[in-house]
């Protein structure tokens, strides 16, 4: 049975014990000591639920970074942990090449997040099989917040859309279900998009299966619904440069499993004094709202009051400290110095996060940032995609990176129904030129998924017919007090988060929140701001639904011998609080992250729990459908 | 395929084989006439490269792998204009884009007599 809901909304927490008790569980199943050896694609997200310690505790004596060659092992157990790819096993069947059965080791294989009958076949061609002693090891969500879980997959976007491949709607799926034995089934579920739609089939089909974790799973209480966005409905948002705080340090430096890699001196002041000047180390930092209160409050602000809201803060600080003067009593220099280890923490991640906007305050001065942003602008806008082209076009001349002109011209590509076949053809013999012809199959992979395409498009594009409708260019934002989703892109709505809107804030859609009234303060002082309405469907936006490609998804769920009426009504308690869970199918962006928290806010009585296959920005959406970069030519 | 192939193959004369091959499954598609012209330049390109390569080896130059933008660079880093020139006019390079490239290598060689004269 799964906990109250508190004011903030679920306990996520219990997926991370969740992940621990199986790690812990299926080590504690290899008796003796043993050594690790760790694929870092699952190394990353196994570090944000469990630490060293806890390993060690489970008898394991060292740990390796998976590789080939021979091993250099001490215990008699040697376990693997890793993705089931390919390229792995192989690895793994080439130890047979050293003799370690002779030595008596023993050999454990964990895959995650199961086994495939494709690495079984793979061992046994190789010949292996009977060596290794194979387990799957279930990794799930990860919780990344207390309202963000995260599979950690990389590449889902490739799979589903490019390769057809439905694997990662399958592991979602399961991670999904684990999800509703906790807090219930969702009443509702909806979503757009033909994968939005598989997914949704295989959570029907793994609840009427009969399977005994599933069959008594009564309706949630606390869950109002699931919505899926589908990525491949809304491509354009990825595309555009991420203009608040955490999806600025996403594009330029770079966020990975949660943890950003900074100078140490921005860490730890005293450290960076008695270094030498030269020496740039860098160190891992990981990026958490829980323990960082000051991230929690400039994460999801668009960058330009990022500034002011720093030196506001360090303002504060500095009163605080300034209070020490005005001690009286005793007993307030004791309160004081029990404040004295919060105050000094918080200008640590001050000073963290001071360092940080100083690294991309720069950026975002320079020609080139402005003039991507301009051209973003105006594409969203639909204004004169000609002379876009033109800026396209002078980026690539200049050399500006690839992934920051291609996003440019997929976003010319989406938004203004495709691109005329001439200047389409002209600009990719330019790209392959400037930057390499390695990119040739990247541009193929585009082209068929329909983003970068030559006009009349063969599927519809719809952008242009929605962005009326969904207002998703919004004129008069204000960066500093948002009335509307769109500050996160100073001015474009994400298409997926309006989409979201339809269901669950209808009236957002049509008119920005009004901030007079939300602002208005009741009697005691409080604001007082309006219920969220229940979840009602789609309806009012069939005529958009219609425009966009791809099936759409509205289906109810039942506690088995449940028939007819018997719906929770969430509506009919004031105060209770729902969650509704929003499931990114392919990978979501920070902004949209932030948009989101920014519509809990707006309303009283529902939260929004966001779940994602991982964290994407477009450059690392693009590089994922690209090939790997050649290697460097020998003789 | 073969263009990953191509990639992943760490000698010339591979990467030179699998580009062909590619160029030619591509030329066998009516709708591939763009990826088939592409990959001959390509593979064009890698030849050119090794070419000059050895014409130049006096000068321990590389250019083998560079795109064509780079590689131009380099032909006017290494001061022989006339084959930066051919490469110019063998990939129809467009003006904007070559003064570009010209711009910035002379800039790097300081050559502000050059610049001057632009």
């Amino acid at each position: 049975t799964a906990p109250r809901p508190v004011e903030k909304g679920l306990e996520t927490g219990i997926f991370r014990e969740l992940m621990r008790t199986t790690l812990v569980e299926t080590l504690n199943e290899i008796p003796g000591a043993k050594t690790l050896i760790l694929d870092p694609d699952v190394a990353g997200p196994l570090g944000l639920v469990t630490d060293i310690a806890l390993l060690k505790h489970q008898a394991v004596d060292k740990i390796f970074w998976f590789e080939a060659g021979p091993l250099n092992v001490a215990t008699r157990n040697v376990v693997w942990l890793c993705r089931p790819k390919i390229k792995h096993i192989r690895i793994i069947a080439g130890m047979r090449d050293y003799q370690y059965t002779a030595d008596g080791l023993v050999f454990t294989l964990l895959l995650v997040p199961r086994v495939t009958e494709l690495c079984r076949k793979v061992l046994e061609d190789e010949g292996v099989a009977g060596d290794v002693n194979v387990l799957p090891f279930k990794m799930e969500f990860i919780p990344l917040e207390d309202d963000l879980l995260s599979l950690e997959m990389s590449d889902t976007a490739r799979d589903v859309y490019l390769n057809g491949d439905d694997t990662p709607l399958y592991y979602s799926s399961l991670a999904l279900m684990t999800f509703q034995r906790a807090f219930g089934l969702f009443p509702k579920i909806y979503g757009k998009g033909d994968a939005a739609k598989r997914l949704t089939n295989l959570l029907e089909r793994h609840h009427s299966s009969g399977d005994s974790l599933y069959a008594d799973l009564e309706v949630s209480d606390q869950v109002d619904g699931l919505i899926i966005v589908d990525r491949s409905v809304d491509w354009v948002t990825p595309m555009c440069t991420q203009l608040t705080y955490e999806g600025m340090l996403d594009e330029y430096v770079g966020i990975k499993n949660a943890h950003i890699e900074v100078d140490t001196g921005l860490l730890d002041g005293q450290a960076a004094e008695n270094q030498a000047a030269g020496s740039m180390k860098k160190r891992k930092h990981h990026l958490n709202g829980s323990k960082d209160t000051l991230l929690v409050d400039l994460r999801d602000q668009n960058f330009a009051v990022i500034g002011s809201r720093l030196s506001k803060i360090a303002r504060r600080l500095e009163g605080d400290y300034g209070g020490a003067k005005n001690l009286k009593s005793v007993s307030e220099m004791k309160s004081f110095v029990g404040k004295l280890g919060g105050l000094h923490s918080e200008q640590q991640s001050l000073r963290l996060h001071t360092g940080l906007t100083e690294m991309i305050m720069p950026i975002t001065r320079t020609d080139e940032f402005n003039r991507v942003l301009e051209a973003q602008q105006n594409l969203l806008a639909g204004y004169d995609p000609t002379a876009q082209m033109t800026i396209i076009e002078d980026l690539m001349y200049q050399e500006s990176a690839w992934a920051t002109v291609l996003r440019l011209a997929i976003l010319m590509s989406l938004t203004s129904g495709g691109i005329k076949p001439k200047p389409l053809e002209a600009f990719k013999r330019d790209f392959l030129q400037v930057y390499g012809y390695h990119h040739l199959p990247l541009l193929i992979n585009l082209q068929n998924l329909g983003l970068l395409v030559k006009s009349p498009p063969a599927t519809s594009l719809p952008f242009a017919n929605l962005r009326k409708p969904l207002r998703l260019v919004v004129d008069d934002v204000d960066d500093g007090a948002p009335n509307d989703i769109s500050y996160v892109y100073s001015g474009y709505a994400p298409l997926s988060i309006r989409l979201v809107q339809c269901i669950a804030q209808k009236n957002a859609v049509a008119s920005p929140a009004n901030v007079d009234i939300a602002a208005e303060l009741d009697g005691r002082g409080k604001k007082e701001l309006p219920k969220a309405h229940p979840l009602l469907g789609w309806k009012g936006f069939e005529d958009v639904l219609g425009a966009i490609p791809g099936a759409t998804v509205d289906v109810r769920q039942r506690a088995p011998g449940v028939s007819g009426r018997a719906e929770v009504r969430f509506e009919q308690d004031q105060n209770q609080i729902v969650t509704t869970v929003v499931f990114f199918l392919g990978g979501c962006t920070y902004t949209e992250i932030a948009a989101l928290r920014w519509m809990a806010k707006q309303t009283r009585g529902r939260r929004f729990l966001i779940a994602t296959t991982g964290i994407i920005n477009g450059t690392n959406l693009l590089e994922s459908l690209g090939e790997e970069k050649p290697v460097e030519l020998t003789r | 395929l073969e263009m990953e192939e191509a990639g992943a193959s760490q000698s010339q004369e591979q990467r030179l084989d699998h580009l062909a091959a590619a160029a030619q499954s591509f030329g066998q598609h009516k709708d591939r006439a763009f990826e088939a012209k592409m990959t001959d330049d390509a593979h064009r390109l890698l030849t050119l490269q090794l070419t000059y390569e050895k014409e130049l080896s006096s000068q321990g130059l590389k250019f083998a792998g560079l795109s064509v933008n780079q590689f131009i660079y380099e032909l006017l880093l290494a001061g022989v204009n006339k084959r930066a020139e051919k490469v110019r006019a063998d990939w129809k390079v467009p003006d904007k884009r070559f003064w570009w490239i010209k711009l910035k290598a002379l800039a790097a060689l300081k050559d502000w007599d050059g610049l001057e004269a632009f």
